[in-house]
């Protein structure tokens, strides 16, 4: 069962919160990664974590995820803060560096999902409240579109074209330089 | 973390769960022929995009409207120069005037001159056929236009042909340059291999009085032959114009009126037509589309045989500005008026410069918030490193110049004026502001007039580092407003933006 991030971070082992998905799963936090969440954070400012934080618009298979993001970004949250506090010594940028570079790679991995998992990402992003995870998985988003043209993204997708073909010829012609 | 077992969530179509504004977070990140193309997925997506102007907002990021230079060319001078804000406006990078660093030159090295011939929505015409955008420090290089059909009585003739460049990116991504043939009068030559007329043989050359043949044909011809560069298609190609409306007269009329050029006239892209002032002050209005044009009669000016009118673009269209070195006290401003199915001009402002010419002689204050980059200085001329060091010192100002803003010259109290420094230039006009900008030509101080406050700012100083210049030999500068488009059609390469 999720534990997350019980072990390692000392100072915080006190404040954890208990976040609870859609289906009854709970997973254990610390209150710097579940503040990685403005949603959260209000909650834990309203006093209103004991006994957990039910999430009913996320799935623990989603939730699970989110977390790892969280994780993730709260220690390189804290590496900041902690790097920027001190000298700005040589060694530390270095370090700043390759941390920054390694968070990069976290990235990318983590979006190595399907599409349906990255939607449902997206959402749970958008419901929490995380700007960092909602940037990331809407850029992915965007830039499968890129470059697109709209029938390649309604197929891409499964959308149904519901323009009628004079809606969609006025498109056209109002951003003719984009169809060209 | 222990992972659960995925619950079927595989919907028909996962981005029709998302709400409207967290399509629209998605769509945000797309640029502007991305959003184009998602308003033409569904209904949906195009309400996300256009409930919160989306596109709007991606267009002006690219196409900010500002005016970030005034570009000019100095005689003498290898590179055009660029007069601006010594930093970028916040979170974009400097545009740098120096353009040769990227520009290719026959055989490989870098050109070590070049000319800004024109300018159109960010995109820079040079010297030698290669369109710039110094924003985006992409060049692409074109071809040579093709010869005339007597190419060797274009050579004696010395015919004059100006260039300009057509771009508007919200309309298309591709370019045209057109070639507009003038009659050249010093070298006594009508450009004739652009008119229509029966095959002749013999010497074709025109010398005023002395061919009737050439005398008589109604200027401008119709159909008008103008070479056109397209960045579509990458050639360039002789296209047909049709007149509509009677011409100005014989090659013979023409002669005692037109101007002598020293320089380009200038022409204005305005609402998918090109206006280009010809050498009698009128105003040749093409529109490419249909292949045709108009000639449209200059602004009556009383008491002034031949006006020295400069045809600018701005904030509502077409204009004609008169400020001549003979009555420099008088600023004349026109607008042109397509209202009422014919074009006209219509006087809009008519200043007396006088206060602001006192204003100025008392203001003795030279710098100003737009500084010369000083190309030619800091570029071409040796003492490298001692001007590596002066020019870490200009780009240390930080200093801004709004046109909205502050930095007015105060009116004063004491009138120390002699009244004799009449000496100022016109040199150009805000591209969206009813604000004219002049030199003194002494001192080569830029300053801004205000048309309908009549409020003067203080731009700066015009005076390149290298050599005193008069401001009269600067003629109109060019007004630059930058285009962060990636795309430039027929870029062959370019380097990273700084």
């Amino acid at each position: 069962m999720a534990s997350a991030g019980s072990g390692d971070e000392k100072a915080a082992a006190a404040a954890m919160i208990t976040l609870i998905s859609s289906d009854n799963e709970k997973f254990e936090v610390t209150e710097a990664t579940a503040t990685l969440s403005q949603t959260i954070r209000h909650m834990i400012e309203d006093g209103c974590t004991d006994g957990g934080v039910p999430l009913p618009n996320v799935t623990s298979k989603i939730l699970a995820r989110v977390i790892e993001y969280c994780k993730k970004h709260a220690t390189a949250a804290a590496g900041e803060e902690g790097s920027s506090s001190s000298f700005s010594d040589a060694a530390f940028l270095e370090v700043d560096r390759a941390f920054l570079e390694e968070l990069e790679e976290f990235d990318d991995a983590f979006l190595e999902v399907d599409r349906a998992t990255l939607f449902d990402l997206i959402l749970a992003a958008n419901y929490l409240d995380i700007k960092g995870l909602l940037n990331l998985t809407c850029q992915k988003v965007a830039d499968s579109v890129k470059g697109k043209t709209p029938e390649q993204i309604r197929e891409m997708y499964n959308i149904v074209n519901d323009l009628t073909p004079e809606e969609e010829a006025e498109i056209r012609r109002e951003t003719q330089w984009a169809f060209e | 973390m222990e992972q659960h077992e995925a619950e079927p969530s595989q919907s028909p179509s996962p981005a029709r769960r998302l709400p409207s504004d967290v399509l629209a977070d998605v769509l945000r990140h797309l640029p502007p022929r991305g959003l184009a193309a998602s308003r033409c997925v569904c209904t949906d997506w195009r309400a996300a995009v256009d409930d919160r102007g989306l596109l709007r907002a991606a267009v002006d990021a690219l196409l900010p409207r500002s005016l970030d230079a005034l570009l000019v060319n100095y005689p003498g001078f290898l590179h055009t120069e660029f007069f601006s804000r010594p930093a970028a406006p916040p979170g974009r990078p400097h545009i740098s005037g120096e353009l040769s660093t990227y520009l290719p030159a026959p055989g490989g090295e870098y050109r070590d001159s070049y000319t800004v011939r024109d300018h159109c929505n960010g995109l820079l015409l040079l010297d030698g056929h290669v369109v710039v955008n110094p924003a985006t420090r992409r060049c692409a290089p074109l071809p040579a236009p093709p010869p005339l059909d007597d190419d060797d009585a274009r050579r004696r003739s010395r015919c004059l042909f100006h260039e300009y460049l057509v771009y508007d990116p919200a309309v298309s991504l591709h370019y045209e340059v057109f070639v507009i043939p003038r009659i050249s009068w010093s070298s006594a030559h009508a450009p004739m291999s652009l008119c229509h007329r029966p095959a002749d043989d013999g010497d074709r050359g025109f010398l005023p009085g002395c061919d009737a043949r050439i005398e008589n044909i109604a200027w401008p011809p119709s159909p008008f032959n103008i070479s056109v560069f397209s960045s579509r298609t990458g050639q360039w190609e002789r296209r047909s114009f049709v007149r509509e409306g009677p011409a100005l007269g014989s090659v013979a009329d023409m002669l005692p009126s037109i101007r002598i050029l020293a320089r380009d006239l200038p022409a204005v892209y305005w609402r998918r037509e090109l206006y280009v002032q010809d050498q009698t002050n009128f105003v040749m209005r093409i529109t490419s589309a249909s292949d045709k044009y108009q000639m449209i009669k200059p602004p009556l000016v009383t008491g002034c045989t031949n006006p020295r009118l400069r045809l600018a673009g701005s904030e509502k269209g077409v204009y004609y500005v008169l400020h001549d070195a003979t009555d420099p006290r008088r600023l004349r401003v026109w607008i042109l008026d397509g209202s009422c199915g014919q074009m006209e001009w219509v006087l809009k402002y008519d200043h007396d410069l006088s206060p602001v010419l006192e204003l100025w002689n008392r203001n003795d204050k030279l710098d100003g918030p737009w500084v010369l980059q000083d190309i030619n200085y800091y570029y071409c001329d040796e003492e490298q490193e001692r001007k590596e060091e002066d020019m870490e010192e200009a780009v240390d100002l930080k200093l801004e110049w709004d046109s909205d803003n502050d930095d007015f010259l105060e009116e004063g109290t004491e009138t120390d004026s002699d009244g004799s420094d009449d000496d100022i230039c016109y040199i150009g006009f805000h591209p969206y502001k009813e604000v004219v900008f002049f030199s003194r030509s002494m001192e080569c101080k830029g300053l801004a007039y205000h048309l309908s406050s009549s409020k003067v700012q203080n731009l700066g100083n015009l005076c390149p580092k290298s050599r005193n210049v008069t401001c009269y030999c600067i003629g109109t500068a060019l007004c630059f407003t930058p285009c962060w488009l990636e795309e430039l059609p027929g870029s062959s390469y370019s380097l990273e933006t700084c």
